[in-house]
């Protein structure tokens, strides 16, 4: 082949294609040398004007710095060569993606996400699809984007950056590898949140799943329990360890979008006020522990028969899930958070032979934010709703993304 | 065969039943980097290629739509390596010019640091001497920290499966060795420890290698032909080709300044004839192995190619060259090609 293409060079000097097919022959023999001097007078005697030259030229400067990328420790003459490619198509994603890669082992990670963002806006533009070798595409392209987010803050966005890439991008299998190690590396988000792309994969459809488009508990509590309650609309509840009275909360979207009315409990008042600040609902600012909660109920003449019950107050749960009132009261949904990950299994057991007893059924155990860290158990009560089988969570640990949504 | 200003020499020759031979070396033993300037010799029957590996990948955008951030000609070396280092990778081929095994040279002699940034022994030219094998370029980095350079003689041996060095022979320039850099001396094939030093006019020393002194024997500075613009540099070895001539490939290089003052430059190559009493009695005229960039104020092809070795093997002349510093190529054709051109060009 390298033969034949000298011999066609040779004979024909000044064809550009022709030298740059020789040249690239060079490179794929990894010659990266005399691929360099050939792919620059490919782009050295074309005619800029010429569409078809114009693209050998831009094909032969990423082919040089490519070159130079193997052979190490170039880095002026490899960013420059990618820069001259981009000068001459700005609005092609490849030059943009090649440059992004070449940023990662240098660590330049601002100039890596304005060229992958660059890239990513310019993907989907009319741009004549090239075979370049190298060029991973739109895939490529994100997870640098994700790369640079992270390295540049190192917060929560990248880390959500590398979970939508795992979870909802089919990836081949380089990228998946990647992906992986970089999840793996940074750790999973804080939340998971619901999006309305994830509508088609997610399991339990209810009634006006269609129209949510945010939500706002940490791993889909809220979701959780409006499809065990069929998307029922004026609910109610009692959330106790209610935090932020939007962010991480269970309750925001029922009271939101659902109409859901009840009380909330907290004992920070900074959070309390703003909690009374920002929703409709019923704050109540105390420790939850020792909180005399049919008192409470009688006071805001609360029904014997509450659809969800949250506890989320770490090493408390427990102490106040036996302060409350179980044999008076009955809950649709709990979530119950047990943090077995960090406390070990004597909360959460204990935990679940309170409500076994109280007739609870444990429809989702070991629920956790990461496929190895369990740290709540969801129940319902039957009497109060339906069991729905394919609600019923795996042995071992249920990682929240795969108990909610199909596969890819 | 006229006017090889045009397309270059490699395609006249394939048009007349010439062929021309890359020759690739394994990363492994490159990194990729560039091979140049190959001499070729047929030694013992094995045909030999001396091939220079050098540390950096030269950039030179000739027609300069691309120049390098640092100019349109630059030499493209680790960033955190100044030296410009060589190493010679020999090779023995086939008759066919397929390479049947390529192996750096040990230079067992290499003792002591570097004293300049120009490491190893560069462009080596292969010949042999009194059945001796020997691989002579410039060496400077073992003078001074100035640059200092000599040709050196380098014997080597084949042994243990390998090429090694098993002399050195540092040959002072004529007179009182007070020259900076002594360079691209052509060794004469059929005058053993004779070299022409350069040829405009032809200055011819003998080297005695046992009391390692260097003698002009030949110079008549009367004798400068004035169709020759430039200096006419050191190529080839020089080979004998009948009736006392001698023949090599010589070359001229122009070097210049960008708009920016950023080093630029080409070279060109001649074929001189010598007759048996050092006169230059016929040379082609300049030209260019495969150029493709095109001076559309002369009309005149340009490249940086440089020859270092011919031989003539079963009835073909083979002509060694390194193009742009990165590639090494053969370029075979039948011995009456090579000569008809000789004549005419």
């Amino acid at each position: 082949m390298l033969q034949e293409l000298l011999n066609t060079h040779c004979l024909d000097p000044k064809n550009p294609r022709k030298l740059y097919d020789l040249a690239a022959e060079y490179d794929r023999l990894d010659q990266g040398a005399m691929a360099v001097s050939l792919y620059l007078k490919t782009a050295d005697i074309s005619d800029t004007e010429i569409h078809d030259e114009r693209i050998l030229q831009y094909k032969s400067m990423i082919g040089i710095a490519r070159c130079y990328q193997r052979q190490n420790n170039r880095f002026h003459t490899v960013e420059t060569c990618y820069m001259d490619a981009i000068a001459l198509f700005p609005f092609r994603p490849e030059a943009h993606f090649f440059i992004a890669e070449f940023y990662e082992p240098n660590n330049k990670w601002k100039q890596m996400k304005m060229h992958t963002q660059m890239g990513l806006e310019y993907y989907n533009g009319a741009w004549e699809v090239e075979d370049i070798p190298g060029f991973d595409g739109y895939q490529g392209l994100q997870y640098y984007d994700a790369l640079s987010t992270w390295f540049i803050a190192g917060t929560q966005t990248g880390k959500h950056a590398f979970f939508d890439l795992k979870h909802r991008e089919i990836l081949d299998d380089k990228y998946k590898a990647k992906v992986d190690h970089m999840v793996n590396t940074c750790y999973y988000p804080d939340t998971i949140p619901y999006k309305p792309e994830d509508y088609e994969r997610f399991k339990f459809d209810f009634d006006s799943l269609e129209v949510i488009t945010k939500n706002y508990s940490k791993h889909m509590q809220d979701l959780f329990v409006l499809a065990v309650h069929d998307g029922k609309r004026n609910g109610t509840y009692l959330e106790i360890g209610s935090g932020d009275p939007f962010v991480h909360n269970n309750t925001a979207l029922l009271e939101t979008e659902f109409n859901w009315k009840g009380i909330s409990i907290d004992n920070s008042e900074a959070l309390c006020y703003n909690f009374k600040e920002n929703r409709n609902n019923i704050i109540v600012c105390s420790d939850a522990t020792t909180l005399n909660y049919e008192e409470l109920f009688n006071v805001h003449s609360v029904d014997n028969k509450i659809d969800y019950l949250q506890i989320d107050c770490d090493e408390a749960s427990l102490t106040i899930l036996k302060n409350l009132p179980l044999d008076n009261y009955q809950f649709g949904t709990i979530t119950f958070e047990h943090d077995s990950y960090r406390l070990g299994t004597g909360i959460r057991d204990e935990a679940r032979t309170i409500l076994k007893k109280a007739g609870y059924v444990l429809l989702v155990n070991d629920v956790g934010f990461f496929p190895g860290h369990a740290y709540e158990d969801w129940y319902v009560h039957p009497d109060l709703v339906d069991i729905k089988k394919e609600m019923i969570g795996t042995h071992g640990i249920n990682f929240v993304w795969d108990y909610f949504m199909e596969e890819l | 065969m006229h006017d090889l200003r045009h397309h270059g020499l490699v395609y006249h020759a394939l048009k007349r039943g010439g062929s021309i031979h890359p020759i690739t070396l394994p990363k492994e033993l490159t990194g990729e980097t560039g091979i140049m300037n190959p001499s070729i010799f047929i030694h013992e029957g094995r045909i030999l290629l001396n091939v220079r590996h050098v540390n950096y990948t030269l950039y030179h955008s000739e027609g300069k739509q691309f120049p390098h951030l640092w100019g349109p000609l630059q030499y493209i070396h680790p960033e955190n390596d100044v030296t410009l280092t060589t190493h010679n990778i020999m090779c023995e081929l086939d008759p066919n010019m397929n390479i049947l095994s390529a192996g750096r040279i040990k230079m067992n002699l290499d003792t002591g640091e570097p004293t300049w940034n120009f490491i190893g022994l560069e462009d080596g030219r292969l010949f042999a001497w009194e059945g001796r094998l020997f691989l002579c370029g410039v060496r400077r980095d073992c003078y001074d920290d100035k640059g200092t350079g000599r040709m050196e003689m380098c014997e080597i041996e084949f042994i243990d499966n390998e090429w090694q060095e098993i002399g050195r022979h540092p040959i002072k320039a004529p007179g009182d060795d007070g020259t900076y850099c002594e360079k691209n001396w052509m060794p004469v094939l059929d005058m053993p420890w004779h070299f022409v030093k350069w040829c405009n006019p032809t200055e011819v020393i003998k080297y005695d290698i046992d009391t390692r002194t260097t003698t002009t024997v030949h110079l008549d500075e009367e004798k400068q032909y004035s169709q020759f613009h430039r200096d006419l540099r050191g190529g080839t070895q020089i080979m004998p080709i009948g009736n006392g001539n001698r023949l090599a490939l010589t070359h001229e290089t122009d070097l210049y300044k960008d708009t920016f003052g950023r080093k630029d430059g080409h070279y060109n190559h001649r074929i001189v004839v010598w007759d048996k009493d050092w006169n230059i009695v016929h040379n082609t005229k300049d030209f260019h192995f495969m150029g493709t960039q095109i001076d559309h104020t002369t009309g005149h092809e340009y490249n940086i190619e440089f020859a270092t070795g011919i031989c003539v093997l079963d009835g073909n002349v083979l002509i060694a060259y390194g193009y742009q510093d990165n590639g090494t190529y053969i370029l075979k054709m039948p011995e009456k090609v090579f000569f008809d051109f000789v004549s005419k060009g």
